[in-house]
């Protein structure tokens, strides 16, 4: 099969890529790109373990051919600490105890983020709304949803003038 | 160790700061130089006859390394599970549910391991098979087996004279109660990853809840000797009883032996779905004689298990639901009995309460059925009927302590403001009902009298007062590691943040035993307390000397020395460094087997 | 799982000159949420995938009464339209219905459209609101009513090499109130059991002018009930027969049988989503002044 040069962004680093155009945005993030973070938990869409972001919105990237990632920005965990200091979600997930193996923790935190994004004030209702496509099959969510408020309150504090 | 202040206090889970950053390595994360992709075929037809595999075409097909199937195992070709060899890697000449697996492939991509499979030629010739569990029962009905009956393991728990209970009873309920297959969906499909060390030995690497189990099942299907073979497991995404048995370790190893290359082996979920072992889906027959105050006189059980054609955990499972069946409360007449049947449907075995959520709904029903018959408080014939501290259970054991059931029913009822439920609306809205439930249940951990429940634990202090922590014990999230690290630092008088955990490897970790049964903090807890002893003896010992005061009256906490509740200038450390000047050692080992009472016969 | 060729067209003219090719399998790529896991089950190997992304078919515009929705155009695109949300409520709110943010953010309607799937969420409220279909095929277009674009197998009129490029929606008439109702197994990240969605609009005098009923995932393709729609009709609105009508529209149409539930049990749900949803449209209706 031909490959194709598919050119994008992941965590802020600009790539050419050659891949063969119909492999999905998730075995290339994982094979090629080595962003193990992104997990594959059904590769239909159903679970959310490989939620990502794509241009500033959430997707499944087990539903995205790599070639339907030309230009774009994706963003995976291993880019959302940037540096070396944690995002409030990150440590938050840590100190509310929000997962027990973790398989769908990169899924949660981001589509977690992505809310935040567009609000700073969810309701536990907007934040199950968020998470809906994220399954989870150690926890009941609760500590999720606490977790996710509780950085909304320290990301609003830190927006707060003065 | 009189404060505790460690286990005391919760702790942020190992490995969360990996899981969180994105740095958690789970199987399909790992990744070798000239690494194979693994698959395997699994059948058309739940029950056939196999009249003939043709791989040939599949072999030459480019990027095609390895396609194996029955005759190219070297030794067994089974799983070896509870001292059960009938389930095999690769099927002969019959496949007897759908997630036999005929054919193994190793491919330099999955395109061209998908073309392999596809290019596997297989005639078969269905036969009819067996689907419902209780017509399998019925003589006459198609048997799974030719050289086995469908029953495969009947169970009965006998105590008092159930006739002469019911005679007694003022009423006798009789419902029979349906529960249903459950798939245990981790999150993480199952994977194994298999390559040959430097010196000849086979790793492992395997999402999986028994390491060392795995080890002899892997060496006794490649003819090696199991101190050739090492298996690893990284981080598990989730397991829940369905990746207790072996699933695709052997297969992996056999790939990676046969092709001298490493071969991941990751089953898609759909396959996941199809294959592991699940929650036995059980029709339970449930008698319950009462007298009109609530007393039950009696309880007759009878329940059929669907454990698909294999035995697997099977006869297990169906037999501690037999041995729990009578729920916690006191009852003088039981027979409690369970079937565990052979059919076509997929494999079912351990899941999460190992046949307890089963029979625990029946008997909550009973009782809520109870009490509606006979216009009593559902909460107060729990605990009329409840057990107490003294009480004997059907199988004989002796209950030490019991307060616990009555005390948390009557504080929950408490809580749920029960006295007072009927005055609440229940009906605040045209599509809304509210309601209130009670249920209490009987569990136990451990892997009962029959099988051997123990664990190894190591650990070793370094000079800087820090300690390694070897455990064979699997976490699949549920915090064993943090928990027996917690354990580890209260015994030797250190943070928690100086412990480092070595996950199981059987390289380096002793056997644990699988994580099952709830029972990992009992045998690894007690034996890293065990474990903890000559090293901590070595301090105060050290201690002792150094301070010219009495070992009795010394003790290490959170790094330091302590006399009496004083922090003198010591650390661990300190010690540590003397000690080992002095030979003596730093390190321990720590066995512990599961004590079971004496004199009780049952599976329990 | 097969990894076809792949072709992202810049003009409709070039993918349609692509679709044309009958020599090959071609499939039109979308937001790919029901054709990826189809392609990797194995379900289709198609030789060549044709991505709309770079046509023109992802924008939303009014015009001349119409609101026009490009076959590209997201359920996130439409749930943040001002257009959308303030005119075609039951459509924002079937999008919100379907999966989850991630998968709103790549499916199409015309990808829900085009995978002729009996629980597609948008169809009943596009069926409410009269909503048309604008197809291309080499240098030829034609526009079809919805109602008419599936076949009672279920399967759509679309030809090979023909695209969906655009769905129009008629604005409603003002006194026009409309709901969607979902019923699956669970809230969220569920099949539709039953979908419902209707239309009241009244005359001047509060009379019914004109109704709509739409069942989804209850029959082989969403269809409208005109039996039980009709005798909507010149009904004041305050003493329509919702559960009579609701009654009619189930029994004089066969439910099916699936993996979900059964014929009787869609029955039952149906019949009560369907009063349940006139009544919303009433509540709506009933908040609207009208100046005699």
């Amino acid at each position: 099969m031909t490959e194709k040069t598919v050119h994008l962004w992941v965590n802020d680093r600009e790539l050419s890529i050659a891949a063969e155009p119909s492999r999905t945005l998730l075995e290339v993030l994982r094979e090629d790109l080595k962003c193990i973070s992104v997990k594959e938990g059904c590769g239909r869409g159903d679970c959310g373990s490989c939620v990502v972001i794509m241009d500033g919105k959430p997707v499944n990237a087990c539903l995205v051919l790599i070639a339907q990632a030309e230009d774009a920005h994706v963003l995976t965990l291993e880019g959302l600490s940037g540096g070396t200091a944690l995002h409030p979600l990150q440590r938050l997930f840590v100190d509310k105890w929000a997962f027990q193996c973790g398989f769908c923790t990169p899924g949660m935190i981001l589509s977690s983020y992505a809310l935040l994004m567009k609000n700073l004030e969810p309701t536990e209702e907007d934040i199950k709304e968020a998470i809906v496509g994220n399954l989870c099959r150690c926890t009941d969510y609760h500590r999720v949803i606490e977790a996710v408020q509780e950085a909304a309150r320290e990301l609003r504090q830190l927006n707060e003038p003065g | 160790m009189s404060e505790l202040e460690i286990v005391r206090n919760k702790a942020s889970a190992f490995g969360s700061l990996d899981v969180v950053k994105g740095k958690a390595y789970y199987l399909k994360d790992l990744s070798f130089p000239g690494m194979l992709v693994g698959r395997l075929l699994y059948t058309a037809y739940p029950c056939a006859k196999i009249l003939r595999i043709d791989v040939d075409i599949a072999r030459s097909l480019p990027g095609v390394v390895a396609v194996l199937t029955h005759h190219d195992i070297p030794g067994e070709n089974s799983y070896f599970y509870g001292g059960n060899s009938d389930q095999p890697l690769l099927a002969v000449d019959r496949v007897y549910y759908q997630g036999d697996a005929l054919v193994a492939v190793a491919a330099e991509n999955d395109e061209a391991a998908n073309a392999a499979l596809a290019a596997v030629i297989v005639e078969y010739q269905p036969l009819v098979g067996v689907f419902d569990p209780v017509a399998a029962m019925q003589p006459g009905s198609p048997r799974v087996w030719q050289h086995r009956d469908n029953i495969f393991d009947h169970t009965c728990v006998e105590d008092g004279n159930v006739e002469n209970g019911f005679k007694e009873a003022d009423i006798i309920i009789e419902n029979t109660y349906h529960t249903q297959l459950v798939e245990q969906a981790f999150l993480e499909p199952e994977g194994a990853l298999a390559l040959t060390d430097l010196d000849g030995t086979l790793i492992v690497y395997a999402s999986a809840q028994a390491p060392h189990r795995d080890r002899m099942q892997i060496a006794r299907a490649l003819a090696l000797p199991e101190s050739k073979v090492r298996v690893i497991v990284p981080r598990i995404g989730g397991a829940f009883g369905g990746k207790d048995e072996a699933h695709v370790q052997i297969h992996a190893a056999l790939l990676a032996h046969a092709t001298g290359r490493p071969v991941r082996l990751v089953r898609t979920r759909e396959e996941s779905i199809l294959t592991h072992v699940k929650r036995h889906p059980v029709q339970i027959k449930y008698k319950t004689g009462v007298k009109q105050d609530g007393r039950i006189t009696a309880v007759h059980v009878l329940a059929i298990g669907d454990t698909g054609p294999y035995v697997n955990a099977g006869q297990e499972v169906m037999g501690f639901l037999a041995s729990m069946a009578a729920g916690p409360y006191r009852i003088a007449n039981v027979r409690l009995e369970s079937y565990t049947v052979f059919t076509n449907n997929p494999i079912c075995g351990a899941m999460r309460g190992f046949g307890v959520p089963q029979v625990a709904y029946a008997y909550e029903r009973q009782m809520d059925e109870i009490a509606h018959r006979l216009s009593l408080d559902p909460v107060k014939i729990r605990l009329l009927n409840g057990l107490e501290t003294g009480d004997r259970l059907p199988t004989g054991v002796t209950l030490k302590e019991a307060g616990g059931m009555k005390a948390g029913l009557r504080e929950a009822a408490e809580l749920a403001d029960w006295e007072n439920r009927n005055s609440v609306e229940r009906q605040p809205a045209p599509n809304l009902r509210r309601g209130w439930g009670v249920a209490t249940s009987l569990f136990s951990i451990g892997l009962g009298k029959v099988w051997p429940d123990h664990a190894g634990a190591g650990l070793e202090m370094t000079l800087d007062g820090s300690v390694i922590l070897r455990t064979g014990a699997t976490d699949s999230g549920q915090g064993t590691h943090t928990v027996l690290a917690q354990i580890a630092a209260e015994a030797l008088g250190v943070e928690l943040s100086s412990v480092r955990v070595i996950t199981p490897d059987t390289d380096k970790t002793l056997d644990a035993g699988s994580s099952v049964a709830t029972r990992q903090i009992v045998v690894s807890g007690n034996a890293f307390l065990q474990a903890a002893k000559p090293i901590h003896k070595s301090l105060l010992l050290t201690a002792a000397e150094e301070t010219g005061l009495p070992e009795e009256k010394l003790s290490l906490r959170r790094g330091f020395l302590y006399c009496d509740d004083e922090p003198l200038n010591l650390t661990v450390s300190d010690l540590a460094k003397k000690a080992w000047f002095k030979d003596r050692p730093l390190h321990g080992e720590g066995f512990y087997a599961m004590e079971y009472p004496k004199d009780v016969e049952h599976v329990q | 799982m097969s990894y076809p060729d792949y072709t992202a067209p810049t003009t409709l003219r070039e993918a349609l000159e692509i679709l044309g090719d009958t020599a090959r399998i071609i499939q039109v790529l979308a937001g790919g949420t029901n054709l990826i896991p189809r392609l990797r089950s194995g379900e289709i190997e198609p030789h060549l995938l044709v991505d709309i992304r770079l046509l023109p078919l992802n924008l939303i515009r009014l015009e001349k009464d119409c609101l026009r929705l490009g076959a590209g155009v997201t359920y996130s695109q439409i749930m943040e339209d001002d257009m959308a949300v303030r005119y075609f409520p039951a459509l924002v709110n079937a999008c919100r219905e379907i999966g989850s943010p991630s998968i709103r953010n790549r499916g199409t309607l015309g990808g829900n459209l085009a995978a002729c799937i009996p629980e597609a969420g948008t169809v009943p409220p596009l069926l409410v609101y009269d909503a048309q279909i604008s197809m291309a095929k080499g240098k030829t277009e034609r526009t079809t009513p919805l109602s008419d674009f599936y076949r009672t197998s279920g399967e759509s009129i679309l030809e090979p090499g023909e695209l969906i490029k655009e769905i129009l929606l008629p604005l409603p008439a003002p006194a026009t109130a409309a709901h969607f109702i979902k019923s699956g197994n669970r809230r969220g990240m569920t099949t539709a059991v039953v979908n419902a969605a209707v239309r009241i609009s009244l005359d001047q005098k509060r009379y019914i002018r004109e109704a709509r009923i739409a069942l989804g995932a209850y029959a082989q393709k969403p269809f409208r009930a005109e039996a039980a729609e009709s005798m909507l009709v010149g009904c004041r609105l305050d003493e329509a027969p919702f559960d009579r009508l609701a009654r009619l529209a189930v029994e004089s149409n066969p439910a099916r049988t699936d993996l979900f539930a059964g014929a009787e049990y869609r029955k039952k749900l149906a019949r009560v989503l369907i009063a349940r949803a006139l009544r919303e449209a009433c509540t709506d209706l009933n908040k609207i002044e009208f100046h005699d």
